[in-house]
């Protein structure tokens, strides 16, 4: 079995792409326009990958921690040789089952959410695109092909955020999600190219073959460290953060998340909370041993996690809009997991991305489900009441909140692996930071589930009840709540990478301090929706401050659109007035010119003849200079 | 070599398919005339590629050489000029992208050329003669004369069938670039005179001639060095001297801006990859650090202006100067991955600005504006347009899996690797990468200006037939060469191999 698998990893990756081509086939030649065969085919490859990704969990971890590699070359230059290649250990095995278990529930959800659009096949389409990228991101054997992966997953990601492309506001949202991707893939594009640089320059000190391969990172960090300063390590490191900070919308690139919302709900579900996000994570994971290698990129890795669990938690807590309040509460959870990787506990920033991708998945299909009942209704303020009528969404909801705040479930767990490390008295701050993060997520995760499924609302309901969507939910619900079976404590052992030891964290002080902070926290949110104080507590401005995201959203507005745009019109009055009037300055010359010389030509035979006689006389003095001239020389 | 494939035939037949049309019994219509050419071009390339096919079967390299001659004798046999024309495998590349871009230039005339069709595709053709000519001419009196001679057709086709300013615009094109064929004439003769001097041999041919720089004065080799420069960066355009391209293109009729963007930037490369490295290699190497500068302001300074205009062509025009930034990156790297990454820009960029041309091209055909607030103002709805113009839209941006990624990857990857002693050109070349920022900004722009956001969502003005091929025919091909850009490079290669051999650099 195992053999089957490894022989047939790129038949399965290339899976998605076969039913791209037959969507794409079938919208141009239309030999078929049901949606259930897409949706099928769809389905199809999703389970299969799904299949394939827990057999290669397994048959990479146990019995011990084995990798499966294999790579084509894909073109060569001189001594630039990029390879396309599979490349899968802990780490991918890992990110690769998540994203499969996310993508088969939301693939199973969006049937019934997307069946009256007219853009089905379409959707699917890019659903599916997705799907390839990022798993050719995860198993990819180098750094280059990361980096294309890495941009296609942005594409893909641009593409669905673009997908109603027919409303003005998600054409705004949607360029400027790229363009801040964008910057982050400038930095990694940067940051490879130097890379590559010391690798083709420097052949015969690193390893032979495939360029900046991943089997051999440790040689590939050791020979870098001795070639190049200290200085340009760390900046070359620095920008690799970078990117990964601006891909899982850490502070202060968050913003491109908030904006990643206008996407279809089940997209936002598997993109922009579960798997894409990660992307930056993932990376960080990958080049770890390069990252180990220098102390500052680690702090700064653990001071922006934990700034943005803790600004973002803020952000999330004012919001009206339910995805934009995930879409915070996203960053700040990646955060945590951003946190943990720079307080060099991965296997804890692994498990909590697992325990986070089920409940927010869940959260986002369950938005998406209540949507779809009160027409496309997004603003928690208006619904309310959502209980009396669907009982599982609450349900739903409640299950995906306590595993996500830390109460119970995976979710628990995963904090403990998080929290445990500060659990003692010399790093109190930390912990007290934590459990603020911990508390604020419950209240904000409580009162949307107050405002959306307690108390009665003035909206109507639509009564409608969808198989694939209460499916796909079931998926990851189910999931986040007894993934801690999946997700065990042997099967983290196994995940932790060399030189790290993953212990199981059980103490009834810190679950009674989570527990206890949980319980504030939904005591705190019952209070805000349910008694309505009539004085504010917290001053108006600075409700709106939270609201507004900080104004990061306009600091980069005013960067883009004013202060660039500005220096670009500058830069175009440059080449109006100076370069161009350089060029017609001198054609206005040469006409001025013309015009002059034009007036010797007045038909007028007087002038001719004065002409003449100046023009002869002129020559003559000239001769008879030059014959002086010569006369003396000689 | 067969022997139906004559090299002078593949240079000349446009030439003969130009009299054809003009010839007073050939029909008028604009169909006829059309379906004649379109077919005539679809021949011609397909003769081209069974001289990829010589190419590819012969080992070692082949250089096909092929003189004009009439009643047997050399052309100016005294003064040394004789109309000599080779095909090595760079003029390979060029040749088959020209007859492929003047196939879709052919296309994409229906219904946006409306009068004078005998003589505009006359004209067509005699363009596409000359510039045939330009890349494969190995005398360099040859050269120039064709090089002028393509002024001519150009200039009628702007100014006859342009938009309102096209009759300005023209003048100033031909203006602009007859000032740099002073430069080029001047370096032409530099080096014929000074090579004569030398050996006692009157002759233009490029291989006879004498350029090796410890036999010459370095003040003479320098002078003509920077005459070829700035003659070929009028033409490419190296940023001071573009002035003439952002009018020249945003005023010609669709077609013809299309083989401008696509063709007629890239002889003013190849003159640079000719000329100047192939005749000059070790000024070449001395002074590419310093050009690299110029490459950094191509590429920044284009995209900036690109992302503030309000005109479409003029938006892809600009764009247009970047991606030439980024070929010059690869070619001031001066090592093997850069040159290739360069000469595979200068083919992706043309095929991708075909694609972005015809998409303005549709786009003006619809609403009557190329005024992008204008546009957006008064969008209709167009899903098939836009699903397919994605392809093109990701390409010009740079995404991997197209064409243009893997242009820019290897140009900066050589520019980075290029080791001239000095840290300089790599900052340079570090600052040229952040124009894939920039370009994500123009394009985005132009994408999301013409396309999202509709007004009239009951309103539906899609494409079909032969718009529709040409945009599925440019985004299957800038796919697979993005894809197996192996394809592509391997055709130019042995230039490449024998380039750098003769500079002996890594």
């Amino acid at each position: 079995m195992t053999e089957l698998i490894e022989h047939n990893i790129f038949l399965v990756l290339f899976l998605p792409v076969w039913v791209c081509l037959f969507i794409l086939v079938n919208h141009f030649v239309k030999f078929t326009d049901t949606k259930k065969l897409t949706y099928f085919f769809t389905l199809f490859s999703t389970t299969v990958g799904l299949i394939f990704s827990s057999f290669l969990l397994y048959s990479t971890l146990f019995p011990v921690q084995r990798t499966i590699e294999n790579s084509l070359l894909w073109f060569q230059y001189g001594n630039l040789s990029v390879y396309f290649g599979v490349f899968i250990d802990n780490i991918s095995a890992i990110f690769l089952f998540i994203l499969m278990c996310v993508s088969l529930a939301v693939h199973i959800f969006s049937y019934d959410y997307m069946k009256d659009d007219e853009d089905f096949h379409k959707y699917f389409f890019y659903l599916n695109f997705f799907n390839f990228s990022m798993s050719a991101l995860l198993v990819s054997s180098n750094l280059i092909q990361t980096y294309i992966f890495w941009e296609l997953v942005g594409v893909a990601s641009y593409l669905l955020i673009g997908f109603w492309y027919k409303r003005a506001d998600v054409s705004l949202a949607a360029k400027k999600v790229f363009w801040i991707n964008r910057i982050g893939d400038f930095t990694f594009l940067l940051a490879l190219i130097t890379l590559i640089y010391y690798s083709v320059s420097y052949l015969q000190s690193f390893p032979q073959g495939e360029i900046l391969a991943f089997t051999n990172l440790d040689a590939i960090t050791f020979n870098l460290q001795a070639l190049m300063s200290e200085t340009t390590f760390v900046s070359i490191l620095l920008l690799l953060a970078l990117s990964a900070f601006v891909k899982s919308a850490q502070f202060p690139f968050q913003t491109w998340l908030v904006d990643a919302m206008k996407a279809p709900t089940p997209v936002s579900a598997l993109i922009h909370s579960a798997t894409m996000v990660c992307a930056g994570l993932f990376l960080i994971l990958r080049l770890y041993p390069m990252f180990m290698a220098s102390e500052f990129i680690l702090h700064l890795i653990f001071i922006v996690g934990l700034f943005t669990a803790i600004f973002c938690a803020l952000f999330a807590l004012p919001q009206r809009n339910i995805k934009k309040m995930l879409a915070y509460s996203t960053s700040s959870q990646l955060g945590l997991m951003f946190f943990a990787l720079g307080a060099l506990s991965p296997t804890a920033a692994i498990f909590y991305m697992c325990a986070h991708a089920f409940a927010k998945s869940s959260l986002f299909l369950t938005t998406g489900y209540v949507s779809k009942l009160y027409g496309d209704e997004l603003n928690m303020n208006k619904l309310g009441g959502v209980r009396y009528n669907k009982f599982l969404l609450a349900l739903y909801w409640f299950i995906a909140s306590v595993s996500l705040s830390g109460m119970a479930f995976i979710g628990r767990n995963a904090k403990e692996a998080i929290y445990g490390s500060f659990f003692n008295p010399s790093s109190y701050l930390t912990l007290s930071l934590l459990v603020l993060v911990s508390f604020l997520t419950t209240v904000y995760l409580f009162r949307s589930y107050l405002k959306i499924f307690e108390f009665e609302s003035n909206l109507s309901m639509k009564y409608m009840s969808s198989y694939s969507m209460t499916f796909g939910i079931l998926g990851v619900v189910l999931l986040s709540l007894c993934g801690g079976a999946i997700i065990n404590n042997e099967l983290l052992k196994a995940i932790t990478p060399q030189n790290f030891f993953f212990t199981e964290y059980h103490d009834l002080g810190l679950a009674l301090i989570l527990i206890a902070a949980a319980l504030i926290g939904i005591s705190v949110a019952f209070i805000t929706v349910k008694i309505k104080p009539k004085r504010n507590i917290i001053p108006r401005f600075i409700v709106k401050f939270f609201y507004r995201g900080a104004y990061i959203d306009s600091i980069f507005k005013f960067i883009g659109s004013i202060l660039f745009i500005s220096v670009c019109k500058v830069l175009k009055f440059i080449d109006e007035y100076i370069f161009d009037g350089c060029v017609k300055l001198i054609s206005f010359i040469s006409v001025k010119l013309s015009h002059l010389v034009k007036k010797l030509q007045n038909g007028n035979f007087q002038t001719y003849i004065a002409y003449a006689v100046f023009s002869a006389g002129l020559i003559l003095y000239l001769a008879f200079q030059i014959y002086s001239y010569i006369a003396k020389e000689l | 070599m067969l022997s139906f494939q004559s090299l002078i035939f593949l240079i000349f037949a446009p030439l003969i398919a130009s009299l054809i049309i003009l010839c007073p019994l050939f029909p008028s219509t604009d169909t006829a005339v059309r379906r004649f050419s379109k077919w005539f071009s679809v021949c011609h390339f397909l003769y081209a590629i069974t001289f990829l096919l010589l190419f590819q079967s012969q080992n070692p390299v082949l250089v096909l050489e092929d003189e004009l001659k009439l009643f047997s004798l050399h052309w100016i046999d005294t003064l040394g000029i004789s109309a000599t024309f080779s095909m090595d495998s760079l003029s390979l590349a060029l040749v088959l992208l020209t007859t492929f871009i003047f196939f879709i230039a052919f296309v994409m005339s229906k219904r946006t050329i409306k009068k004078d069709f005998k003589i505009y595709y006359s004209l067509m053709f005699l363009l596409e003669m000359c510039i045939l000519g330009i890349f494969c001419a190995k005398d360099l009196f040859i050269f120039f004369l064709l090089w002028e001679l393509e002024l001519v057709p150009m200039y009628f086709l702007i100014s006859k069938w342009g938009s309102v300013n096209a009759k300005a615009s023209a003048m100033k094109f031909l203006l602009y670039t007859f000032f740099g064929s002073i430069f080029i004439l001047l370096g032409i003769f530099t080096i014929y005179f000074y090579s004569y001097s030398i050996s006692g041999v009157l002759t233009s041919n490029m291989d006879m001639l004498i350029t090796d720089s410890n036999l010459y004065p370095p003040q003479i080799i320098y002078f003509a060095f920077i005459c070829f420069l700035i003659g070929f960066g009028v033409k490419l355009p190296i940023v001071p001297l573009h002035t003439w391209l952002a009018d020249a293109h945003s005023d010609a009729p669709t077609p013809v801006s299309i083989v401008l963007a696509a063709i007629l930037l890239k002889t003013g490369a190849y003159g640079l990859l000719r000329f100047n490295l192939s005749l000059f290699p070790d000024i070449f190497l001395t002074l590419a650090p310093a050009l690299m500068f110029f490459a950094a302001v191509n590429c920044i300074y284009a995209s900036s202006l690109a992302v503030v205009q309000k005109d479409i062509k003029r938006l892809i025009a600009f764009s247009s100067i970047s991606q030439m930034g980024i070929f010059l990156i690869g070619l001031f790297s001066v090592n093997y991955i850069g040159l290739s990454g360069a000469v595979f820009q200068l083919i992706s960029h043309a095929i991708i600005a075909a694609g972005l041309f015809t998409v303005a091209g549709i786009l003006y055909s619809i609403y009557s504006t190329r005024d992008i607030d204008y546009i957006h103002n008064h969008l209709k709805n167009s899903p098939l347009f836009m699903f397919v113009s994605i392809p093109i839209i990701l390409a010009a941006v740079g995404v991997p899996l197209f064409s243009g990624f893997i242009a820019e990857f290897l140009s900066f990857v050589g520019g980075m690797t290029s080791d001239f002693g000095i840290t300089l050109p790599k900052i340079l070349t570090s600052i040229s990468i952040f124009t894939i920022v920039l370009s994500s900004a123009y394009i985005l722009k132009l994408f999301h200006s013409c396309f999202f956001g509709v007004r009239d969502l009951n309103f539906t003005r899609d494409i079909s037939g032969h718009r529709l091929n040409v945009l599925i025919i440019i985004s299957v091909i800038v796919l697979f060469f993005g894809i197996f850009p192996n394809f592509l490079s391997d055709i130019y290669m042995p230039f490449i191999d024998t380039t750098v051999d003769m500079l002996g650099v890594q």
